[in-house]
């Protein structure tokens, strides 16, 4: 009697949409629950390994500081709103030096407006006077941010590095 | 009834079930998931407002492999899952005189026209030597999936290049 009512329940549910309030799928061990809320927008589903499934957030770029001239300081012209988690920064950019030595540009954070300090610096060694000289790309990351904190970032002299139109910055932000 | 429920949700929990289409949490605060199978290595993600469908993982592909020599250099041509991509742009120049040398990004669009997508300058103060550019990024957003997209590196002024100056562009694909 059992098998021929599920047998009717499978006949009548397959060819039309099932509606139900919450699902746990494979059962036992291997059970996951899907998530009760819809999520947001390109929100993706992500598993904690332990039976459980959430809405994420999927990756997102924004370009803080667009390739622009100095002279520095420079700030970004968009204030970013993170998701929370892990966000990266790419910054690349050059200095010049009148005479041999080492040249530091520093790019600063701040939090929900709060004040800049400093995140990471670019180095370079300039070894031919009167150059303009890029520093290499350099990359960093910062974890554990909370949901809706929002980020400015500038980019200032740390140390020998004169700049004008010449001298471009560019820096890219990436949230996982 | 509450042992037919019972016998029945153990039934259930035992065997598959198979539906055509499947609406999670009711129907007005409900998601509804997709109803073809998607592709290999896609994910699930949501509108916000009730429909699930397929996405795509993120791609990176080298469109423009480092080599050296002279401008212009144009990249494979990249079909896009749609969405947005980045193009990380590097290079360097031989510098012959006190100047600025600048050469210009430029993308084709489903096999258009090439369009500047913006320049990359770099001031020289000191001759004959090589030149690392300042390596730029750029974010294209809103392409349609299918949509072909090629890049070429031009010079501008100033950009003598000869097989030491290697460019390259790493295309990434969200």
């Amino acid at each position: 009697m059992m098998k021929f009512l599920l047998l009717l329940f499978f006949l009548n549910s397959y060819g039309q949409t099932l509606t139900t309030d919450g699902l746990n799928i494979n059962g036992g061990v291997d059970q996951s629950a899907l998530p009760t809320g819809r999520g947001t927008n390109t929100d993706v589903l992500q598993t904690n390994g332990a039976g459980t499934l959430t809405w994420a957030r999927p990756i997102k770029m924004v370009k803080m500081i667009d390739y622009l001239g100095g002279p520095l300081p420079l700030t970004s012209g968009v204030t970013y709103t993170t998701s929370g988690g892990t966000i990266k920064i790419d910054a690349s950019g050059a200095c010049y030096r009148s005479s041999v030595g080492t040249t530091v540009t520093q790019i600063q954070v701040s939090y929900n407006g709060g004040a800049y300090t400093g995140l990471f610096n670019l180095h370079m060694w300039v070894n031919t006077t009167g150059s303009a000289t890029p520093s290499p790309r350099r990359s960093f990351v910062v974890t554990g941010i909370a949901t809706g904190t929002t980020i400015n970032l500038k980019v200032v002299d740390g140390g020998n590095c004169s700049t004008g139109t010449g001298e471009k910055f560019d820096v890219t932000l990436t949230e996982f | 009834m509450a042992l037919l429920l019972l016998v029945l949700s153990s039934l259930f929990a035992a065997n598959d079930m198979a539906v055509k289409g499947l609406t999670i949490n009711g129907p007005t605060a409900g998601s509804t998931f997709p109803t073809t199978r998607g592709t290999a290595g896609q994910f699930l993600k949501t509108n916000g407002t009730g429909t699930l469908s397929w996405g795509d993982p993120m791609v990176v592909s080298l469109i423009l492999t480092p080599s050296g020599g002279a401008l212009p250099k144009t990249s494979s041509t990249y079909t896009t899952l749609g969405g947005t991509i980045r193009l990380d742009v590097t290079g360097s120049f031989y510098c012959t005189a006190v100047n600025t040398s600048t050469i210009d990004v430029l993308t084709s669009i489903n096999a258009g026209a090439y369009a500047s997508r913006g320049q990359m300058s770099q001031w020289c103060a000191t001759t004959t030597q090589h030149i690392i550019r300042i390596p730029r990024t750029y974010l294209i957003t809103g392409l349609a999936a299918g949509t072909t997209i090629a890049v070429q590196l031009t010079n501008i002024a100033n950009a003598t290049i000869d097989v030491n100056d290697y460019h390259s562009i790493l295309l990434t694909e969200f």
